[in-house]
């Protein structure tokens, strides 16, 4: 009597031929040097990624991206939503982890040298993820709608409107109008939570892909 | 290659054949369409002239009366906060968006002085700074009292000269 998970591993095996495809990707060796921590803060901020992923769809399903109830949906989410508290905290703190990991992430393969040819498309890769980290985090600050938010956003869009020629424009653009108010709330929920995911989501194929075809650096 | 050259043997005339020149014309139009898509994209997502609201004209937001209280009023006009004032120089209005970086200032009575919170910006009575990290004086607000009614306008042609986020924020409101 076989067990269920060999049974169901058989009937995939037999409509999809699985073990061709999953093989050369799953059965890689994992040498000595890459236990070790310092290869491990991209991963740790793949795995904070895939958090914030998962908790910002949860949060999704109650918070209201205008000016009388994105706060007020927050307060609920946190004092009403069965383990609303948690989900959002996690989303919270996860991403000021994700700001930690990704900049150790970028300083150690600076310092490795990792970014040298053949793997300069990664690292520029990188770099693009970097920004949409940062990304990541002006769109979600304002969406709470508290002082805090709302002030550092006019002071972010304050320093792009003093880019000469193009600075009220792109302020107006980035806002959505004069002054931070119900358009510039709308613009920063849809960045945060369709085209900057998409984005995000994307490159990291392209990463892992390359990581992937090439291998991690070795030591020196 | 090989092939390529013996292709290039048959034509004489390679060196600009129809193949490039069609090669040629979906390299202009597709780059032509992309522009299109992505101009169009950048256009789209621009608020529309009309959606851009501007704060101007006059408004009423005082009476003459209440300067019984008190020499300096808060007052908002469109949202702005403004400083009524009401001294030597006779009556006044102000801006109290400090010009520096935003922060709201206050009348010191004692020392007849605007300060800043912030970054200890001082401003004398008539708007210019006596002390602060910054140059650009108060802005003063146009005004004109009927009856007991004070009505005070912005004066965007002052606005020359100031920070842009500054400019922005008066012509916007808070």
């Amino acid at each position: 009597m076989a067990s269920w998970t060999s049974k169901l591993s058989r009937w995939a095996e037999k409509r999809w031929d699985l073990k061709e495809v999953l093989t050369p990707i799953l059965d890689t060796e994992v040498t000595d040097y890459k236990q070790k921590v310092r290869f491990c803060w991209g991963g740790m901020t793949f795995a904070l990624i895939v958090i914030e992923l998962a908790t910002g769809i949860f949060l999704a399903y109650y918070y209201q991206p205008s000016v009388k109830g994105a706060f007020q949906s927050i307060v609920f989410i946190t004092d009403q939503v069965h383990l609303g508290w948690l989900i959002r905290g996690i989303h919270h703190y996860a991403s000021y982890l994700i700001i930690v990991t990704v900049a150790v992430h970028t300083l150690i393969v600076f310092f490795r040298g990792a970014y040298k040819p053949p793997r300069e498309m990664t690292w520029v890769s990188g770099v693009f993820l970097l920004l949409l980290c940062f990304a990541f985090s002006f769109t979600g600050y304002l969406l709470t709608w508290d002082q805090r938010g709302y002030w550092a956003t006019r002071i972010g869009t304050g320093m792009a409107s003093e880019i000469p020629l193009i600075g009220e424009y792109l302020m107006i653009f980035l806002q959505g109008g004069y002054g931070v108010k119900q358009p510039t709330i709308i613009r920063f929920y849809v960045s945060h939570v369709i085209v900057l995911p998409i984005l995000l989501i994307g490159l990291l194929i392209a990463h892992f892909f390359m990581i992937r075809r090439q291998g991690v650096k070795e030591p020196f | 290659m090989d092939e390529k050259k013996a292709i290039d043997k048959e034509n004489p005339t390679s060196s600009f054949s129809r193949r490039k020149l069609l090669k040629f014309i979906t390299a202009f139009l597709g780059l032509f369409g992309l522009g299109a898509v992505f101009s169009s994209t950048i256009a789209f997502l621009t608020p529309p002239r009309s959606a851009l609201k501007k704060v101007g004209g006059w408004q009423v937001v005082g009476n003459l009366s209440e300067f019984k209280e008190a020499l300096s009023l808060s007052k908002v006009y469109f949202g702005l906060p403004i400083l009524l004032m009401k001294e030597e120089l006779g009556l006044r209005v102000f801006s109290a968006v400090c010009p520096h970086l935003g922060c709201i200032i206050q009348w010191d009575e004692k020392k007849k002085t605007f300060l800043c919170p912030c970054h200890d910006a001082i401003f004398d009575k008539s708007g210019k700074v006596v002390k602060g990290p910054l140059k650009d004086a108060l802005l003063p607000f146009d005004l004109k009292v009927e009856g007991e009614m004070i009505s005070v306008r912005l004066p965007e042609e002052k606005l020359h000269g100031y920070p842009s986020w500054f400019r922005i924020t008066m012509i916007s409101g808070v």
